[in-house]
């Protein structure tokens, strides 16, 4: 074997013309993969953060069937206590309290059907970014049961501003409720339904506007990484487990549509950079066919000094092999060095798209931040070296063929 | 035993529409430390033997015994070692690998026997020492002439302690001198490490050195002379 390598390598430096191509190729190919994947994972990485905070959590607690049916009176009974429970179960982290509640939002000028979320706002501060969306006005002070803050899309159609009286009215748990509320601060998110059709409120306003004191419709708990959910999943499940009519959920099961819709871009994201991979593969096996051909007096003369055909073959897949070692270091290496810029100052879409961009109804900021995706990473470098071996079998087995005399008389 | 045993060995070509008999029925025994020559006018069958002797062709009918073995339906693999370890050939067109320097032609066969670095690199410079080339072995196929190309041929033949060298015409691209001088290494590695050397050509030089002579003519033993 060191003896095959030992002729593989000098092969290979000693074309180096050729080698160099069929390294570029790879190199090429894999840098653009690992520098686009590890841009995409920054942005699924951020959209998935996002999407936990704003609308579930890291583990969540609803009233049983409320994943499924979200009605307005499946809330978690004693909710304050449940937070309680679950805030010791998962010491450091966040446990705040949401209420939704659907209605039409109206003013002196217009109505508008909308959602609304009930948030303790001192919390929810601490887990979203919603408070910094604000455009004009001031964040809810928690217990402020009469202030609300609207989507900049929503105040234009009400036609309402700043300390502006609107009236929400919508289903409680019996019966049909409103309430007035006076307009806190506007925000502008990016998004447009959530800037168009949205609305937050106090929790303490939520349960009498429902008229189910001492609720919420989701407990949720907020962790500093996201690897540590298992561990408090389990806490949480322990915590409550003598609590009937509850639900208690990872991330992934709350926030389902948004992991779906990051796996789907993802599958779409590997099917290119398959297809990539492809492309450079063919181009590996043009030039390694070339290459056998070129070389078909010496095989010729190899196999005449005494070279076996599988040996033979296996010298011209592991030039293959050692291309696309190089290659794929080389290829991660400058993917790597390619990333580093956009995950230090990200990639500036605002000319292009705006403040924000906005994908399943979340908007994440169009100054896109890379992330590391080092599993993806590995994978591909592994498939950029299996793609250069493979791409080597044909040629290999077509010299593995090759009569001594017949490949001898080829100049 | 002798060597190589040839017997009643047929090969016909097909060149288009016309089919070429290039051997009528050969039988030949080479004995262990013959230095001979297979002599004849182009077209007489001279290469095809020898190809069928390394057991680079295959016979249409008869048998081609190396060292007793058999060379037909032996597997390509098993044949391959066979060339390796028993048999070395040198070309008429040298046929070096050109990205090889000197030393590293010289060494591939016993990179393929997976000799140990060490015994590699003291073999080599042996080989190229007992062909003249010391000095040389940093050198690419394209930095050296003719004749030294030849010498490296050589030395890559005997690198590997073949019990039979094959040489198909070493001296027709060399001059006068160069081909003399050639022929006298080789004829000394036949007498000082006994190494059985079959040549295929039509130059007298190499005639001139040769203890034994076959004469072939339209693919078949026409003549033999001992000297």
């Amino acid at each position: 074997m060191l003896g095959l390598l030992k002729l593989a390598f000098r092969n290979l430096r000693r074309n180096k013309k050729r080698t160099a191509i069929t390294v570029l190729a790879i190199t090429g190919g894999l840098s653009l993969t690992v520098w686009a994947n590890n841009l995409n994972h920054g942005m699924w990485t951020k959209m998935v953060r996002i999407g936990i905070s704003t609308q579930a959590g890291h583990v969540v607690v609803q009233g049983k069937g409320y994943q499924d049916d979200p009605e307005v009176d499946l809330v978690v009974p004693d909710s304050d206590a449940v937070a309680a429970a679950m805030a010791a179960a998962s010491p450091g982290s966040t446990v705040l309290q949401r209420t939704w509640v659907q209605g039409i939002l109206s003013s002196s000028a217009n109505s508008m059907g909308v959602g609304v979320q009930a948030i303790q706002p001192d919390l929810e501060a601490e887990v979203t970014d919603l408070e910094e969306k604000l455009v004009e006005g001031a964040w809810l002070e928690p217990g402020d049961d009469r202030g609300i803050i609207i989507g900049i899309t929503l105040a234009e159609t009400l036609d309402v501003g700043i300390g502006k009286k609107v009236v929400l009215m919508g289903q409680g748990a019996d019966d049909v409720s409103s309430r007035l509320f006076r307009v806190r601060g506007i925000t502008r998110t990016g998004a447009a339904a959530f800037d168009a059709r949205f609305a937050l409120i106090d929790l303490s306003a939520a349960r009498e506007f429902v008229g189910l004191p001492g609720t919420a419709s989701q407990v949720s708990l907020h962790l500093e990484h996201v690897k540590d959910t298992e561990v408090a999943l389990a806490a949480v499940q322990g915590a409550l487990a003598d609590v009937d009519g509850l639900e208690i959920m990872p991330w992934q099961e709350a926030a389902s549509d948004i992991v779906a819709f990051t796996k789907r871009d993802r599958q779409t994201n590997n099917t290119m950079m398959f297809i990539i991979g492809l492309i450079v593969a063919i181009g590996i096996l043009n030039t390694v066919l070339m290459s056998v051909m070129e070389r078909m007096r010496e095989f010729g003369v190899m196999l005449s000094l005494g070279m076996a055909p599988g040996r033979m073959a296996r010298l011209i897949t592991t030039e293959g092999l050692l291309i696309g070692i190089i290659g794929a270091v080389l290829g991660t290496g400058l993917g790597a060095l390619a990333t580093w810029p956009t995950i230090t100052h990200g990639l500036d879409y605002t000319a292009i798209m705006g403040e924000t961009i906005e994908m399943e109804g979340i908007a994440i900021d169009a100054l896109l931040i890379a992330a590391w995706d080092w599993t993806s990473m590995t994978a591909y470098a592994i498939v950029a070296v299996l793609l250069a071996v493979i791409a080597t079998l044909y040629p290999a087995w077509k010299a593995s063929r090759l009569q001594p005399v017949e490949a001898m008389r080829h100049v | 035993m002798s060597i190589v045993e040839v017997k009643g060995l047929h090969r016909t070509y097909k060149q288009g529409k016309l089919e070429v008999h290039a051997l009528r029925g050969i039988d030949l025994l080479i004995e262990p430390g013959e230095f001979t020559v297979l002599m004849g006018p182009s077209g007489s069958g001279k290469t095809t033997l020898l190809n069928q002797i390394g057991g680079l062709d295959e016979p249409d009918s008869g048998s081609v015994l190396v060292e007793g073995q058999e060379l037909a339906g032996m597997r390509k693999g098993a044949l391959a070692k066979l060339r390796l370890n028993r048999i070395g050939f040198v070309f008429q067109a040298y046929n070096l690998i050109p990205v090889l320097s000197a030393y590293e032609n010289a060494e591939f066969v016993l990179l393929m026997q997976g000799m140990g670095k060490a015994e590699r690199k003291q073999r080599v410079m042996q080989v190229l020492w007992d062909v003249g080339l010391e000095g040389m072995e940093h050198r690419r196929p394209n930095e050296l002439s003719g004749g030294q190309q030849q010498r490296v041929a050589v030395a890559r033949a005997i690198a590997g302690q073949p019990a039979l060298v094959l040489a198909d015409e070493p001296t027709a691209n060399l001059d006068s001198a160069t081909g003399y001088e050639l022929i006298d290494t080789m004829r000394k590695l036949n007498e000082e490490k006994g190494i059985t050397f079959v040549f295929a050509t039509h130059d007298p030089k190499v005639m001139e050195r040769a203890r034994r002579i076959v004469t072939l003519v339209d693919g078949k033993v026409a003549k033999e002379e001992r000297r």
